[in-house]
């Protein structure tokens, strides 16, 4: 599983170099340093609050929802950065906190 | 043994059903119980396909799934293109194409793009600065429009003349035939712990195409290549045929008599996998993380996620069938 992880994480550095951090791989996130069925969640650019479990797709380890789709205020937004559980897509960064990261 | 003939009440009763609506069943399979209330099985019917979707009759033979269970599966043969709709349009011409001119785009990250010709412009902003996949002096998207282009373009690593394209292949390209045959167990066998969907395909839909593992992104991304996807949420691949990677809604057909999402096919556990919201637009709070649930009249089955999220289900609930090579 170690191994995995470590090969997500490489993947995924890799895909930032190449877009220069623009790809939205937030699902991905959610899940590094996690392990199969761990919960996980995430708000992606549209402002959703995905809630669900770690998932092996062949090498990655993807958020795979089973909450029904919950829209949050940019209050909310606020909430879970600060609580720091929650992967917050990084196309929000600029918009709602520009100093912090995840 | 009295699972056993309950199935078999099913199916009997399933094809008289059939029989009487000229095959195109808009229930599903329905046992009806010595009470008189009527029990509906979300189990793998071979009667809710369209027409057409299935190309030989279902067999059933001695099947040993994933886990070891030997058991019986169905023998099914799916075309691997739908029968309820054209493939594509996948890329647009121009920068002025409108919508109807090219089909969708997901990455993964919870939205869905129309691909138009203003998407195919405005890449740049989305994904980076060396993004362009159109010549700006006549405004033409740069599309894979030959086989070696296709080819080039759908391998892992991709050749740099194909870079900054919008990728779409041709059915034509392919060596053999895209029909494709799978074992899926007439009875499905649940696990203790789910299985995980690895890179293999999960299952097939009701018009006969097969439902794929999600689309990887992060690779095709990487090549500043969109493998753009029809209004249905598939594409070809010049090595595998047409598939789909999400559902948008072209395949949830079979309508339910309670409220419950339409059901869009089968994964290869024989579980049926369904629409993700149900006809008032509401999706359930109780899914487990392979994005299943049980109810009284289904038992055991799947709720599709959005097409958003480039996937289908989580994990499977019980044992594969298995593609037969
Ligand atoms: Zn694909
Ligand atoms: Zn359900």
């Amino acid at each position: 599983m170690y191994k995995i992880i470590m090969l997500s994480l490489g993947l995924l550095s890799l895909t930032s170099i190449a877009h220069q951090g623009h790809v939205d791989d937030t699902a991905l996130q959610a899940c590094v340093d996690k392990t199969k069925s761990q919960s996980c969640g995430y708000v992606s650019s549209s402002l959703q609050l995905h809630l669900g479990s770690c998932q092996q797709f062949k090498e990655h380890l993807i958020c795979v929802r089973n909450k029904p789709f919950e829209s949050i205020t940019d209050r909310k937004l606020a909430e879970l950065r600060a609580a720091g559980e929650i992967t917050i897509s990084d196309r929000l960064s600029k918009r709602h906190a520009p100093h912090d990261g995840h | 043994m009295q699972k056993n003939s309950t199935i078999l009440l099913v199916l009997f009763i399933s094809s008289m059903v059939l029989s009487a609506c000229g095959g195109s069943s808009q229930t599903d399979n329905e046992t009806i119980n010595e009470d008189n209330t009527t029990t509906v099985q979300s189990t793998f019917n071979p009667d809710n396909f369209h027409v057409g979707a299935l190309l030989q009759t279902p067999t059933t033979e001695s099947c040993t799934l994933s886990g070891g269970t030997v058991t019986t599966c169905y023998r099914v043969t799916i075309p691997g293109e739908p029968v309820t709709n054209e493939i594509g349009p996948f890329c647009p011409p121009t920068i002025y194409s409108d919508a109807s001119e090219g089909g969708i785009w997901f990455d993964g990250s919870g939205e869905v793009y129309d691909i138009d010709g203003e998407f195919i412009l405005n890449l740049d902003t989305l994904y980076g600065s060396d993004w362009q996949l159109y010549d700006p002096d006549t405004g033409l998207v740069n599309v894979t429009d030959t086989q070696a282009a296709c080819e080039g373009a759908a391998r892992p690593n991709v050749a740099e003349e194909y870079q900054n394209h919008c990728v779409e292949c041709s059915l034509s390209y392919l060596e053999s035939a895209v029909e494709q045959t799978y074992l899926i167990p007439v009875e499905p066998v649940a696990l203790a712990n789910p299985n995980s969907i690895g890179g293999d395909n999960l299952g097939i839909t009701l018009n006969g195409v097969v439902l794929a593992p999600p689309a990887p992104v992060s690779a095709i991304l990487a090549a500043n290549t969109i493998a753009a996807f029809d209004d249905c949420g598939g594409h070809i691949n010049p090595f595998e045929g047409y598939h789909y990677h999400a559902s948008t809604g072209c395949t949830e057909t079979l309508l339910q008599s309670d409220n419950h999402a339409s059901l869009l096919g089968y994964a290869l556990d024989g579980y049926g996998i369904y629409g993700m919201r149900n006809l008032a637009g509401e999706e359930d709070y109780d899914l487990d993380e392979c994005r299943g649930h049980s109810d009284e009249s289904r038992g055991y089955h799947y709720h599709s996620a959005s097409a958003g999220e480039n996937m289908f289900i989580g994990c499977f609930h019980g044992e594969q069938g298995s593609l037969v090579h």
